[in-house]
């Protein structure tokens, strides 16, 4: 109940945001809010013990999905997003059949080496993406209306946070919590593995796939250097260690936090702020491999047992 | 690593087959792909080594070959040394920097499974790729040099000349790799801790000495193999980057382990590469042609049953 | 009608030939065990019929079906559970979670079903600490574990690959004790085990293995007299 309170305080908050940030503000939360669905979609198919660095892909994938449909077949820029989701989760699902079957660094590099395939096929498919020179949309989507925008993608986000928790809390999290724990345990017990990783590989891409739409129809154009730029796979995988991984909470604070320290970034270094981002990956995993959230949460935990064991000792006198 | 433990004869079976058809076809791109290939094999016997005898994947191969072509670039700019002269002193630095590398991270990952590692190497990654970019830019960067851009005609084709250099070197770095494994204590010792790291410890041999032995190794080949090519490419801060991929795609396809393997699998992707690269009009899919190779290459060695 | 028949298994790995043409069958009211020296084959009699493992050639038969291509899940789906030799627990689960997932997807049971289910195999098999994270249980627990979760997907066939191996006396007996309980509800239990008092204790019959060939089989009193037998065993040893 208190979480539940503590939740809708936080939602109403954000959704309230508009009436009384700046534009500034405003601006960064977006961001920020976008690559928290980004993170939290690449923490989700972490949790099935496979680490994927096709997420860029997806997300560029679904990028040029919406503004292709938008501009071509005239589709209202929400309705595109769905045709993004789709068309992403489409692929990951052919896709999906044939990676999904490797394991460990085998995948992890097999998804790096597809999202450098996707983007050389929309190089090469200049008809349709402009190629190198990208394309553009006449206006952005509800007319660059900056707090629609901020609340279209804070919808999305709600949403995908909720399938977060609620993965956590379904069978499926005891499905694919056991495949990353001991692959041949989870098969003997039952549970079929492809199976799994194909779903949470499918909708996975399908979050990364809508984002990809959003972020296009936020600034209206495309372009491979920039849509399939290294910001869309590094700072996701940085923002989930820093919160730390497997949880919900971790990819949301993480994405707070390194959105912040960003913008910030971004002003004083125009040139290679990206540095941080791999410093960070590298000072997590050798020094706070549990991320934040959860060395906070330990702490806490053990304050609490201390404090029950004072009162314990107290009581005794 | 286990040395010539898999069966390399079906590489030869398709580098016989590619290049009977293609000599009949292009002779140059039978060149070509040779001197392509010993590149591509050069770059990936040291991610080969680190993966085979440390059991890591190095995120970062490609980077380290960039910061020696910006080591390189650096020396011949500000004290106009010659890249092939500076091959030596970058040698020396990239082998500092591997065991800087090593001590300060790599060590700290061994035997903890493959998710930090990786997560650990692309990090470092994006840091080096980030640190260039602050210091140089990604404006591109040439190193000119007379004797580079020299050629040769064979009937009607015309072949970069300097080119041969990368297969003379390869050859003699691999020899001198398989000599060094047979014919000396530590190269005995590296061997036993590729086979077998806990039963190497009990012998006595210092397990963390031969991993810290050959990443710096690792790393100056990579230091060497930069001054070499400097005169040849455009230096950029993601230069390197495609050969982590690539070096990775030449050890699935020669086995793990095979060092005759890579060198094979090598020049099969490069005379494979420079076919496609010589069908007119589809210059631009051939990248596509080359990561798909690389994929399906992967997929068909490692497919398990899920 | 037997619950297992198993016809002409085989398995290599490369050259080695760990299982060859084995046949046999497990029935419902019996405990059989499978012995033999070490690298016998007998963990490789159980990966190949529990599918953790591909067969090289033979077949496979689980209550009249054919399973020899089946994969490992949906054998398990249909009754067969194994223990591993090594304790294999998912690391990230306390106990009781760990014996839910046999019986959520063994079983196909939603989630306070299964709970329910775990609570219960808790009780049966004497898992008190269950709401404890793996890695501050004991050795007896975690071989409980093991079989907690084997027993969640109300198996009719299982195999326990040395389970007594790590244990003391008093728990290889409270270990006995629990076998046999399970038999009575109706479960073909096939045992691996080094410790010949506990095959003499436990079981109705005994196959024994010597690098993948079945060299003697019938009930432990009689094996264990036959001269080949010895000889597997003291050519180990010796
Ligand atoms: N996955 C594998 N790959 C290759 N060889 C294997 C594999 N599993 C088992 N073997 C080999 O098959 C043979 C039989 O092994 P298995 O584990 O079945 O023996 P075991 O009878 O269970 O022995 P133990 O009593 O030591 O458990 C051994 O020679 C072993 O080395
Ligand atoms: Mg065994």
């Amino acid at each position: 109940m208190k979480k539940i309170i503590f939740y809708l305080f936080f939602v109403i908050m954000a959704a309230t945001l508009p009436y009384y940030a700046g534009g500034y503000l405003l601006h960064v939360s977006t961001t920020i809010l976008i690559f928290m669905s980004l993170s939290l979609s690449w923490d989700m198919m972490l949790r099935t013990g496979q680490l994927s660095f096709g997420n860029a892909g997806f997300f560029g994938l679904g990028a040029y999905a919406s503004l292709i449909s938008v501009s071509n077949l005239d589709i209202h820029p929400v309705l595109s997003l769905f045709f993004a989701a789709v068309f992403a989760a489409g692929v990951a699902l052919v896709v999906g059949f044939a990676v999904l079957r490797l394991r460990k660094i085998y995948f992890a590099i097999t998804t790096l080496a597809l999202a450098l395939v996707f983007e050389v096929i929309v190089m090469n498919l200049s008809d349709l993406t402009g190629g190198s020179s990208g394309r553009v949309l006449p206006q952005a989507i509800f007319g660059g209306n900056s707090v629609l925008i901020y609340w279209l993608i804070l919808f999305i986000t709600i949403i995908v946070i909720l399938i977060s928790e609620l993965l956590n809390k379904s069978k499926t999290h005891y499905a694919i919590n056991s495949i990353r724990n001991d692959e041949i345990t989870a098969r003997s017990s039952g549970i079929n593995v492809f199976k799994y990783l194909v779903f949470v590989f499918v909708f996975t891409s399908a979050i990364q796939g809508i984002i990809g739409g959003v972020y296009t129809q936020q600034y209206a154009f495309v372009m491979p250097e920039s849509t399939f730029s290294l910001d869309f796979l590094l700072l996701p995988i940085a923002m989930a260690l820093v919160g730390g991984i497997y949880t919900t909470m971790g990819p949301i604070l993480g994405a707070i936090f390194l959105g912040l320290i960003s913008e910030y970034l971004k002003l004083i270094m125009p040139y290679g702020h990206l540095f941080i981002y791999g410093l960070i990956i590298v000072i997590v995993i050798l020094f706070l491999p549990e991320g934040i959230y959860k060395v906070a949460r330990k702490k806490y935990r053990n304050r609490k047992s201390q404090e029950v064991k004072l009162d314990a000792s107290s009581e005794g006198k | 690593m286990k040395i010539n433990q898999k069966k390399t004869s079906w590489l030869f079976a398709i580098l016989f087959f590619i290049v009977i058809i293609v000599g009949i076809w292009d002779a140059s791109a039978l060149i070509y792909g040779l001197q392509r290939g010993s590149l591509y094999a050069l770059i990936a016997l040291p991610l080969a080594m680190v993966l085979g005898i440390m059991d890591i994947l190095n995120l970062a191969h490609g980077e380290l070959l960039t910061v020696g072509l910006y080591a390189s670039y650096v020396l011949f700019i500000n004290f106009s040394i010659d890249p092939l002269i500076s091959t030596l002193p970058v040698f020396i630095f990239l082998v500092i920097l591997g065991g800087i590398i090593y001590f300060l991270t790599i060590k700290k990952v061994l035997g903890e499974g493959h998710l930090p590692q990786l997560l650990l190497t692309f990090g470092i990654s994006i840091m080096l790729i980030e640190l260039i970019k602050i210091y140089w830019t990604t404006r591109p960067r040439n190193v000119y040099r007379a004797y580079a851009s020299s050629s040769i005609t064979i009937g009607n084709f015309r072949i970069g000349s300097y080119e041969f250099l990368y297969v003379f070197l390869a050859f003699a770095v691999f020899l001198l790799l398989k000599l060094f494994l047979k014919k000396t204590r530590l190269g005995q010792a590296v061997y036993a801790v590729g086979q077998n790291p806990r039963g190497a410890e009990i012998v006595g041999i210092n397990v963390d000495l031969v991993y810290l032995f050959i990443f710096c190794l690792s790393s100056g080949i990579l230091g060497l193999t930069a001054g070499v090519m400097l005169p040849r490419v455009s230096i950029f801060p993601l230069t390197g980057n495609p050969f982590s991929l690539i070096s990775f795609a030449l050890v699935a396809m020669a086995g793990m382990g095979s060092i005759n393997g890579i060198l094979l699998a090598g020049i099969t992707l490069g005379i494979a590469e420079a076919v496609i690269q010589a069908i007119p009009g589809y210059g631009g899919w051939s990248d596509l042609v080359f990561f798909g190779v690389l994929i399906a290459v992967i997929m068909a060695k490692n497919i398990q049953e899920a | 009608m037997p619950v297992l028949k198993v016809n002409n298994l085989l398995k290599k790995f490369g050259g080695l030939v760990a299982v060859n043409n084995l046949s046999f069958t497990a029935e419902k009211d019996e405990i059989l065990g499978i012995i033999g020296p070490n690298g016998a084959g007998k963990t490789t009699v159980i990966n190949v019929i529990a599918g953790t493992l591909p067969v090289s050639g033979g077949e496979v038969v689980f209550k009249d079906r054919q399973v020899t291509e089946l994969p490992a899940y949906q054998r398990n789906q249909l009754g067969i559970s194994r223990t591993f030799q090594t304790v294999r627990p998912l690391q990230d689960f306390t106990a009781l979670e760990n014996i839910m997932v046999g019986a959520l997807f063994g079983k196909k049971l939603q989630l306070n079903e299964a709970r329910e289910k775990a609570l219960k195999i808790c009780e049966y098999i004497e898992l008190e600490r269950h709401d404890l994270p793996i890695d501050k249980l004991t050795v007896l627990e975690l071989k409980k574990i093991e079989l907690g979760r084997a027993l969640a997907s109300d198996p009719e066939l299982l195999f326990l690959d040395e389970i007594m191996a790590g244990l003391n006396s008093e728990e290889t007996w409270q270990m006995i004790e629990l076998i046999r309980k399970i038999k009575e509800n109706e479960v073909a239990i096939c045992v691996i085990e080094h410790v010949m008092k506990v095959v003499a204790e436990l079981t109705s019959r005994v196959i024994v293995l010597d690098r993948g060939d079945i060299i003697a089989q019938g009930p432990y009193q009689q094996v264990s007299q036959q001269k080949q037998v010895i000889t597997a065993y003291l050519g180990k040893e010796g």
